[in-house]
């Protein structure tokens, strides 16, 4: 799988400097970098559709 | 989707297509993330808000096109507030065929890649009403030029941070409106004044297909004039200005169906207020907004016209569409099924008229003699009228049935896919997706789906009433 992969937002907008994934209040920023959660079932995972 | 991203058919039946749609592996070379943005939620401030369930993966540039891939349901981030960041195979269904239906009908939107099961069980209260229960975990990825919303302005506007405002709106307009030229406060006039065009644009849109978003909150509303946010959305079954699916808004129905044009420029006051900071000048915004209520009430009877089949402008139109607007409401009559039935009218045999709609009447016992006189009134009307055309019953039939659909989701239909989904069958996903991948053509084997809604869906969850629970 190959994508020509930019990452605008997060390079030209300001980032909130805290990376804990705790619910807060963020400030002059326009993103918090966050994790996706791997679920416990990972085999489970299955596509029902694409496009 | 898989196309514009630049991917084969061969890409998504691999392993790593899977496990990066579904947010278990993170791509080298990315970093997701979750925005932080505001919003007017039922018309108040709401403060901080942000992406509380979807978290945005990369962006991929392709063709020339910039996409951001965002997955919804993939877990909690700091903006999730008191939520888990997951999301149900009930909402992401909905999500996910309503979208793609959006966009085959030609309406501005968001689109979806894919629909994946996580394997968890999610609890959810689905009426909020203390009846909790476990549900199948989901995870829809979908694709946006920009996910940026006009609350992701409002909270720096609020919280009078100028500078990271006017961060976000010159890196907006670089990247998604540069033909508008280099930022500056006349830059930033004609940005608003593209927004303001946008979303009328697609509001009205919404309004010929009858589509309701259902909430309408400012952080619901794309900077890009696209269909964002499947929630509790609904369509029209009988044709009702002051219809609403969202059980959350059914006190003072302000998402109902005949007011979305007026929240849409609400929302656009909001958006205003927010870039003031940068244009420090009333007139120019209030004109652009001022523009927007001109300009609805032509593009509102032009997309009337255009439903009825009339290509040339005169005087009466707009009575005899407001004379339409109000018998559609005498009594319930099927939005979809009445405009694209009426395509078949022979303008020289308005007394038929009544025989081509009247499938689109719920209760055909409740059309009284005077409701009969009145649609035969409106027929001659509507013959008179068509005879001051040039072009033949064929021709505007072709017309017609290219703006009114045939097929729409229904929110029975949805519910249907749903219902199999949860047992475990999930055959009816597919057929409604295909189905809705041609909304405007005949497809004489699927007219099981051109029907109206069955008695068993008009009070069911829903069917008829939607929670924002997701």
């Amino acid at each position: 799988m190959k994508l020509n992969i930019k990452n605008t937002f997060i390079e030209e907008l300001p980032a909130d400097p805290v990376l804990d994934n705790n619910r807060r209040q963020v400030k002059e920023a326009c993103f918090s970098y966050v994790t996706p959660k791997k679920q416990r079932n990972q085999s489970f995972y299955t596509f029902l559709m694409k496009c | 989707m898989l196309k514009n991203l630049g991917l084969t058919e061969a890409d998504s039946k691999t392993t790593d297509f899977l496990n990066v749609l579904t947010g278990n592996t993170v791509m080298e070379n990315t970093k997701p993330y979750a925005m932080c943005y505001g919003g007017h939620q039922f018309g108040n401030w709401a403060g901080q808000l942000g992406d509380g369930r979807a978290i945005n993966l990369f962006e991929v540039e392709n063709d020339q096109k910039q996409w951001t891939v965002q997955l919804k349901g993939a877990g909690a981030t700091p903006y999730s507030r008191t939520a888990d960041g997951l999301a149900v195979l009930r909402s992401s269904i909905r999500e996910y065929l309503c979208s793609e239906a959006m966009h085959h009908l030609g309406i501005p939107t968001t689109r979806a890649l894919s629909l994946a099961l996580t394997g968890d069980e999610v609890m959810r209260d689905v009426l909020y009403n203390g009846n909790a229960e476990y549900e199948k975990g989901a995870v829809v990825s979908r694709i946006s030029p920009s996910f940026v919303r006009f609350g992701s302005f409002e909270i720096f506007a609020s919280r009078q941070d100028t500078a990271t405002l006017k961060t976000l709106v010159d890196y907006t307009i670089n990247h998604h409106f540069p033909h508008l030229g280099t930022p500056s406060k006349a830059v930033y006039i004609a940005f608003f004044n593209e927004v303001v065009q946008r979303t009328l644009s697609m509001i009205i849109d919404w309004q010929r297909v009858g589509f309701v978003h259902g909430v309408m909150n400012t952080d619901n509303m794309s900077i890009l004039g696209l269909t964002i946010d499947y929630g509790p959305y609904g369509w029209l079954e009988g044709f009702e200005e002051g219809w609403t699916p969202n059980t959350t808004d059914m006190q003072h129905k302000r998402y109902r169906y005949g007011n979305q044009p007026n929240i849409g420029l609400w929302n656009l006051y909001q958006l205003a207020n927010a870039l003031y900071p940068l244009v420090e000048e009333v007139e120019p915004l209030e004109a652009a907004l001022n523009q927007y209520r001109a300009d609805f009430e032509l593009g509102s009877i032009q997309m009337m016209r255009n439903k009825i089949g009339l290509k040339t402008e005169k005087q009466q139109d707009k009575s005899l569409i407001k004379d339409l607007e109000t018998l559609l409401q005498l009594t319930e009559t099927d939005m979809t099924i009445f405009f694209r039935n009426l395509a078949a009218f022979k303008k020289d045999n308005p007394n038929e008229g009544l025989e081509w709609i009247k499938e689109a009447f719920y209760s055909p016992t409740e059309v009284t003699d005077t409701i009969k006189q009145q649609w035969k009134d409106w027929f001659q009307h509507y013959a008179t009228r068509l005879q001051l055309e040039t072009v033949s019953d064929s021709e505007r039939k072709k017309a017609m049935n290219a703006v009114n659909p045939k097929y729409v989701l229904r929110n029975y239909m949805a519910q249907l896919a749903i219902d199999d989904a949860d047992k475990g069958d999930y055959a009816l996903i597919d057929e409604l997706y295909q189905l809705l991948k041609k909304p405007y053509a005949e497809q004489p084997e699927n007219e099981k789906w051109f029907a109206k809604r069955p008695e068993w869906a008009r009070h069911k969850v829903g069917c008829s009433m939607l929670s924002c629970s997701s």
